[in-house]
């Protein structure tokens, strides 16, 4: 049983309550239930949504577009689509942060699209980098920014759960639900990533 | 796979953890957090968002509403209209009865007609029950007085 400081944050109002040693309230659950409370018309469960799920839809814009004015945009954008799917939201199918995250990539891709609108999209790959140069920016000694380029330069699906581990702190099942594979696979695309950046990192071999 | 095996000069994996925290860490307090005035936009959304839904819910609730009202207001304008229309052939037809009955009461008791009045009252005979038939009466609810 999940103790109650678990970082779930409380709105104003906003009561989850466990009752220990009768049955145990699963995160997808009391995220659901907040978010029928919300489609219900309260307040105080939109507040509760709004601390736990923007920064989350923040950070990702941010990672992926490198600008905050713009992951604003998209963070807010991603929220309004959390406020119009709530009445229809289905409990147990999908959990509220892997949900936003795929609506926050898709934002973000449409945005990366619109800007490079002058080339020729269909030739172009997918915007598979999600944040050239945010992370290289970051680091301020050779070995970051090494890391940080050798970080960029994994295959998508690689740096994707690379970066969900690592900097999301999300769990192997999680980044498998968003990424939509297996754990399995997940465990592959992070042991190959791992590897590819121990050897990138890798001190060159004096002449 | 050759080139993602590992060599001697690769960093081991304990290292490769500790500058993946280090990174992270500094993207984590680089990253940006959500600020007053976002916050205030994101909840003027959901507000926003709830009262469109509430507005879209209403609006057949009220449509139904309504049209079981006209619908009452139509049926009790029927329930009236055949009322009056039935009460109005009936206060005809006990018009049309009442006179032929007095017509023929008075032709018979009086043929003078300005008379008639004085000697029904007189008769003890109350002009209102005066019927044709039981059939009259039994219409009215009268039972016939003869």
């Amino acid at each position: 049983m999940r103790g109650h400081s678990q970082g779930w944050p409380r709105g104003q109002g906003v009561q989850i309550v466990r009752m220990a040693g009768m049955f145990d309230v699963s995160e997808h659950e009391e995220e659901a239930a907040l978010l029928a409370r919300y489609a219900a018309g309260d307040q105080a469960a939109a507040r509760a949504l709004t601390e736990q799920f923007l920064p989350l839809a923040l950070r990702q814009a941010w990672r992926v577009l490198g600008s905050e004015a713009e992951a604003e945009e998209v963070a807010q954008e991603a929220m309004l689509k959390l406020w119009r799917q709530a009445p229809s939201w289905r409990a147990g199918e999908a959990r509220v942060s892997t949900w936003l995250y795929r609506v926050t990539q898709n934002l973000c891709i449409d945005r990366i699209r619109r800007r490079r609108a002058t080339a020729n999209v269909d030739d172009l790959p997918e915007p598979a980098d999600p944040a050239p140069g945010v992370l290289e920016r970051l680091s301020a000694s050779d070995d970051m920014r090494r890391l940080a380029r050798a970080i960029m330069a994994l295959p998508q699906r690689q740096r994707d759960a690379l970066v969900m581990r690592h900097f999301d702190g999300a769990s192997n099942p999680d980044i498998a639900e968003r990424l939509d594979c297996s754990v399995e696979a997940v465990e592959s695309l992070l042991a190959r990533a791992r590897r590819q950046l121990q050897k990138e990192l890798a001190p060159e071999a004096p002449e | 796979m050759t080139d993602e095996k590992r060599s001697s000069n690769d960093i081991t994996e304990a290292a490769l953890e500790q500058a993946l925290e280090r990174l992270a860490a500094a993207e984590n307090r680089a990253a940006p957090r959500p600020g007053d005035a976002l916050v205030a936009r994101v909840l003027a959304d959901a507000a926003a968002e709830t009262a469109r839904a509430s507005a879209a819910l209403s609006r057949p609730a009220a449509m139904r509403t309504g049209r079981v009202r006209a619908g009452a207001r139509g049926r009790a304008g029927a329930r009236r209209g055949l009322g009056a229309w039935l009460g109005g052939g009936a206060g005809f037809a006990a018009a049309m009865a009442a006179g032929l009955a007095f017509g023929f009461v008075t032709g018979l008791a009086n043929p003078e007609s300005e008379l008639v009045p004085g000697v029904l009252a007189a008769a003890g005979v109350d002009e209102e029950v005066i019927v044709v038939s039981d059939a009259s009466a039994s219409m009215f609810g009268a039972e016939t007085p003869f």
